[in-house]
């Protein structure tokens, strides 16, 4: 019980220790090191949701939300994850995420709009990023 | 004739020459037809709050006819918007489309940033009955025919400007309104992709297409209704007038 204790007050400060670097920048870490579900979990807390070999954050003052989604294969190793973000925050992760992206941009129009989004890859690091234009955000997902 | 300068009486003479002398036509002002001629007059003296304002002449000057009509007039563009991707032909302003528009353009809040825009005037949209769009990398508004047709044009300026505004809002408040409005992601643990799932009472149908459509419909409403859309969306009401009405 003690120990469960301790294990919580260490899982919740761990989330704050994390604020300091962008979450991304944690993500794109973890992915490097192959990290284990208890390491991913170790640094960001107890998530929103669980299930099989997948774990989502949602931030805890709007639940309609979803920050992050990590997936493990069978040895419960880090398989795939996504972070979810608007365009300026995008551009700021491709300029600290050290890799030659390769880009497309196209336009896209719905009945009111016209906008030009772009999709990208990091081959090397096995990232990907694409526009969801329902949520109106990039998805970036590392993939192996 | 010698004129003593320290009489009043003469300096009031003076002033009269003055305003006579340069309002001939010779130095008459000449405005614009977005721009109403004032003429040259001698203001009386009259109290103010906490002094009083001495005669003086107003030289003779061009106001706006429509609040704002110096700043927008300069907005309204002719040619079609460069690499545009829709089959539509673009067209000239012509002069009563532009006094509409202006008009309306001088009835919205200033928290509507029409200021910001272009507008650009195309013949029909490829989708059908469709009055505006709004091209965002440029921040312009594309009215059609079919807009000038439209009993309440206001609000699709607003609705278009709701748009614009949308890519200013912060992540939190773009979080909150997605909250407030009843939009929930999912992840699909099979195909490890995220879904989003609209609110189950939307307040249009074209609301489903994206959490921006439907900021920009309640922003309409907000706009047209908004007393209606206090009693209906308390909580939205809460967070537009926070926002919007700065």
């Amino acid at each position: 019980m003690k120990f469960a204790f301790m294990f919580f007050i260490f899982v919740a400060c761990a989330q704050v220790s994390t604020k300091a670097q962008e979450r991304y920048e944690v993500m794109d870490r973890l992915w490097g090191k192959r990290a284990t579900k208890a390491e991913v979990l170790t640094k960001f807390g107890i998530p929103s949701e669980q299930e099989s070999q997948g774990i989502v954050y949602r931030p805890s003052q709007h639940r309609g939300s979803i920050v992050s989604a990590h997936f493990f294969d069978k040895n419960n190793t880090l398989e795939e994850q996504f972070i979810l973000m608007h365009e300026n925050e995008l551009q700021k992760l491709k300029g600290q995420l050290k890799c030659a992206w390769e880009i497309q941009k196209k336009v896209l129009s719905t009945p009111h709009t016209v906008r030009t989004v772009e999709s990208g890859r990091c081959l090397s690091r096995n990232i990907s990023y694409d526009f969801l234009p329902t949520s109106v955000l990039y998805e970036v997902r590392w993939k192996r | 004739m010698k004129i003593d300068l320290g009489d009043m009486r003469s300096s009031k003479l003076v002033a009269m020459i003055g305003i006579l002398f340069f309002s001939s036509p010779l130095f008459a002002v000449e405005c614009q037809w977005w721009q109403i001629h004032v003429d040259g007059s001698t203001i009386p003296r009259h109290p103010r709050k906490d002094h009083t304002v001495r005669h003086h002449p107003r030289k003779e000057h061009c106001r706006e006819r429509w609040k704002g009509a110096d700043t927008y007039i300069k907005k309204f563009r002719n040619e079609p918007i460069k690499g545009w991707p829709h089959k539509e032909k673009f067209k000239a302003w012509t002069r009563a489309e532009t006094e509409a528009l202006l008009q309306i353009l001088s009835t919205l809040p200033a928290w509507v940033e029409t200021d910001q825009y272009q507008f650009f005037r195309a013949a029909k949209s490829d989708i059908k009955d469709n009055p505006a769009r709004s091209e965002l990398i440029h921040k312009s508004i594309i009215l059609y025919d079919s807009f000038f047709i439209e009993k309440n044009k206001s609000r699709i300026i607003v609705h278009e400007s709701a748009h614009h505004l949308y890519q200013r809002l912060g992540q939190t408040d773009k979080d909150t309104f997605k909250n407030l409005s009843g939009w929930f992601p999912r992840v699909d643990f099979q195909t490890r992709n995220v879904f989003e799932h609209p609110p189950v009472k939307l307040i249009k149908p074209d609301s489903s297409i994206s959490i921006e459509e439907d900021f920009t419909n309640h922003v309409e409403e907000f706009f047209n209704s908004p007393s209606g859309y206090q009693k209906s969306h308390p909580q939205l009401h809460t967070f537009f007038i926070g926002r919007l009405s700065k």
